[in-house]
């Protein structure tokens, strides 16, 4: 968490009250790629900007090519960059160091020679925005020109560490729109999300955080009931710590009156796991959906390929999240659950229609079902698949193992 | 479902009727009073019916007091024509195994009767010169009678701008300007930041930035009123249940032990940290102990400049040794390094300036683990430190009659 650093809360009241106080457009515009460039520099030094600072180049350049060929360039030199920044280490310990231990100890050696201590920040957000900015002007969207507009899209402060994710074509208009003229209401309002924000990260996310590490590992010696409130506790602490990040990258950008896209919508109130998708990390999920999923053919290959797809989306989205086995576990076992929820009444012929007719009658067991399907899966998210299906087991477990 | 709509008509309420202008004069109006608060608040002392910083009003369970929240307590037990007395040190005088009603430091107020007023802000954890002793040189400015009484062991002392947890309230002191000026220390510091790595020099970066926020905004003094008379906001594992109640309400349970965890207690544990005293100062070369001059060196160095020179001849440096339980498993040489490190510790001690005492007439029933005591054991203490204050006292007032 960036936000809540004492430099930050230090360097963002002057900005604003500069940004405010500029009159022209233009020079809102240059105040605000200055702090994000002193932003993004502060927290990612020098090692972790230049790179997104060449990414960032090619993206602008092979965008204004209109250049198919170049364009796909493009978009690989990207994916490859995210690939051996945040995975090649993956790659070596935990796929090809399954499979042969020394050869992965090797491949560790030589990667650790070419590999910064650390990633560039936010490398996964850099990396998927500007694969949806070429994806789009591939296909026919018109790039931006004004570079000074691609920077701010590349390194706008408020989503350039946990997003979310941004589209060109919404933003851009709303950064031109914003540096005209102060919104009062959209200040205030920038404000109050702000405040949530970090109510919900400070106050709550970040208790349910301390607590959940503390009984992580005295889950078997709780009684079982404290194990289904851990479960509760666990559900809550992500959503809460992800979704008082977002309020508040979103307040912050409205505070400057420019809009980002919602990241969450009430998620646990979802009646089924493809309407969780709909209200949890929106701007992930239709990032994945719109870049992913339909150009791999969406549902539109009958139903074997659907739920490969879908899988393979998942598995990915999960990957994105952490270079660990279990990620990519928890994206598959949303990908199922997506497919199981989407086919069912299909596969099952009418016993499905008639699963169908009576969940619809009680959406309590809907309600229920979903957010214990999603439960479940922060179990899966959160620790070693091993241990993440022990915890499971336990919650089944009446009394405490021998 | 219900909340969800009631929360959206709200938001459609407050976005229909309320005027941007005024909520924003009202978050900064709201800001202003807090800082207001903050500031009265840090001139009151917090504190009721205290005796020591308990496990719920201190670092243990996350409720970090403010330098002004130690000051004026210390400040509130001043008396006109009685000599105040500032214990500090670590646990073993914070009285770590007695119950709070045979609390060593208030036999020590009795023993010392009515002339004096015995204060104990020591820490659990803390070094000899930290926390309490920067009290004492910010209440020297106000050239009040006082007289500091911390325990040590051996040549253990600590950086003088503090050492973890409680490096931050040396930074509080300092950027709120309640320490004086040190040059020898204000050197040592300027010295060791340059040894850092970064890796450990952003968290200070942060630290410091906040300390002087802090002295601006107070909201630390602010919060910790709040945490200690309304409402407490943070989950720790000590008070896990009752993490929201005020820390008010929490009563001093440190139990009271009992003799025979002298031999229960982790026996190699203990006798690790028995060794770790003496170990940086003497090395074994061909079975004999040979002063190591790099740690006697940064002893000296530390001696200067942890105390400034006008504060010693009132500064009482307590040595209550170790259990004889564990002094007699260590094999002969490690006795005699041990002793030796003692002597020459406290004998640099008195040659810069400050006064001493060595209790070694401590048995294996006054302490309940290699180096806390007892009641019985706190007794003795204090009965011995009050005499060495009297002593101290009675050549103060010969030398001022000469």
């Amino acid at each position: 968490m960036i936000f809540n650093t004492y430099w930050f809360f230090l360097a963002l009241f002057p900005f604003l009250l500069i940004y405010w106080a500029v009159p022209s457009s233009l020079g809102r515009m240059v105040i605000l790629l200055i702090f994000c460039a002193v932003f993004h520099t502060h927290f990612a030094g020098a090692a972790g900007v230049i790179p997104i600072i060449v990414l960032a180049l090619i993206s602008y350049l092979c965008g204004l090519s209109k250049n198919r060929l170049l364009i796909a360039a493009g978009i690989t030199v990207c994916v490859l960059a995210l690939c051996f920044y945040k995975y090649l280490f993956f790659i070596s310990d935990e796929v090809i160091g399954a499979v042969n231990p020394e050869l992965g100890r090797s491949f560790k050696l030589i990667f650790t020679s070419v590999l910064p201590a650390a990633p560039p920040l936010a490398i996964s957000f850099f990396t998927f925005e500007f694969v949806h900015y070429l994806y789009e002007v591939r296909k026919g969207g018109e790039p931006i020109k004004n570079p000074l507009h691609f920077a701010l899209f590349s390194i706008f402060f408020p989503s350039l560490v946990a997003g979310p994710i941004k589209r060109y074509s919404q933003f851009i208009p709303s950064l031109e729109e914003a540096v005209k003229k102060i919104n009062w209401r959209s200040m205030a309002l920038g404000m109050v999300l702000v405040c949530s924000g970090f109510f919900k990260k400070l106050c709550l996310a970040d208790n349910l955080t301390s607590c959940t590490e503390y009984f992580a590992d005295k889950f078997e010696l709780i009684p079982p009931i404290e194990r289904w409130l851990y479960l509760i506790a666990l559900s809550f602490r992500i959503y809460l710590d992800f979704s008082g990040y977002s309020d508040i990258a979103i307040g912050l950008a409205a505070m400057m009156g420019i809009k980002l896209p919602s990241n969450f919508n009430w998620p646990y109130l979802a009646l089924n796991i493809r309407d969780f998708w709909h209200r949890w990390h929106i701007s992930l999920s239709t990032w994945i959906r719109d870049y992913v999923y339909i150009p791999l053919g969406g549902n539109r290959h009958g139903m074997v390929r659907t739920i490969c797809n879908g899988a393979f989306a998942f598995a990915l989205c999960g990957l994105w999240h952490g270079a660990h086995w279990n990620y990519i576990a928890w994206g598959l076992y949303h990908g199922i659950g997506i497919s199981v929820c989407l086919l069912y009444p299909k596969v099952l012929g009418p016993v499905g229609l008639k699963i169908q007719t009576f969940l619809s009658k009680f959406w309590f067991i809907k309600w229920l079902m979903t957010y214990l399907f999603v439960a479940f899966g922060w179990l899966l998210f959160f620790f070693p698949l091993s241990e993440a299906l022990e915890k499971f087991q336990l919650l089944f477990t009446f009394g405490y193992p021998k | 479902m219900k909340m969800k709509a009631y929360l959206e008509n709200l938001r459609q309420w407050a976005l229909e009727n309320l005027e941007p202008k005024l909520v924003m004069v009202g978050v900064v109006v709201g800001f202003l009073l807090c800082v207001a608060l903050g500031h009265y608040f840090a001139r009151q002392n917090l504190y009721v019916n205290y005796h020591r910083l308990h496990p719920y009003i201190s670092m243990d369970t996350q409720f970090l007091p403010t330098f002004s929240n130690l000051y004026e307590l210390v400040k509130s037990r001043i008396v006109p024509g009685k000599t105040l007395v500032i214990v500090g040190g670590d646990s073993v005088f914070n009285g770590q195994g007695q119950t709070v009603d045979k609390l060593w430091s208030d036999q020590l107020q009795k023993d010392l009767g009515d002339k004096y007023s015995v204060v104990n802000i020591s820490f659990r954890g803390g070094r000899v010169f930290e926390g309490a002793y920067w009290i004492y040189e910010a209440l020297s400015k106000e050239k009040h009678d006082v007289i500091f009484v911390a325990n040590a062991f051996g040549a253990v002392i600590g950086i003088p701008c503090g050492n973890t947890p409680y490096r931050y309230m040396y930074w509080d002191g300092h950027y709120k300007g309640f320490l004086r000026d040190f040059k020898a220390r204000e050197d040592f510091i300027k010295f060791n930041s340059t040894l850092l790595l970064d890796q450990f020099q952003k968290p200070l970066d942060e630290l410091y930035l906040c300390m002087q926020i802090d002295n601006y905004l107070r909201f630390r003094d602010l919060w910790n009123v709040v945490s200690y008379r309304l409402f407490s906001s943070i989950w720790t594992e000590g008070t896990a249940k009752d993490c929201l109640v005020p820390r008010i309400l929490f009563e001093d349970k440190i139990p009271l032990s009992d003799t025979t965890n002298v031999r229960d207690s982790d026996q190699s544990l203990w006798l690790n940290t028995v060794r770790k005293y003496s170990q940086p100062y003497y090395q074994t070369v061909n079975g004999k102990l040979l002063p190591n001059h790099y740690g006697w060196r940064e002893f000296d160095l530390l001696c200067d400049c942890a105390v400034m020179p006008d504060l010693r001849s009132n500064t009482l440096v307590v040595s209550t040794g170790v259990c004889p339980f564990y002094f007699d498993k260590l094999n002969s040489l490690e006795q005699e390094r041990h002793n030796m490190v003692l002597d020459r510790a406290f004998g640099q001690y008195v040659r810069k300036g400050y006064n001493t005492l060595i209790i070694n007439n401590l048995e294996t029933d006054d302490f309940i683990d290699a180096v806390h005591l007892t009641p019985a054991g706190g007794y003795k203490v204090a009965s011995q430190v009050a005499a060495k204050i009297r002593e101290i006292k009675e050549k103060q007032q010969n030398n001022n009659q000469k």
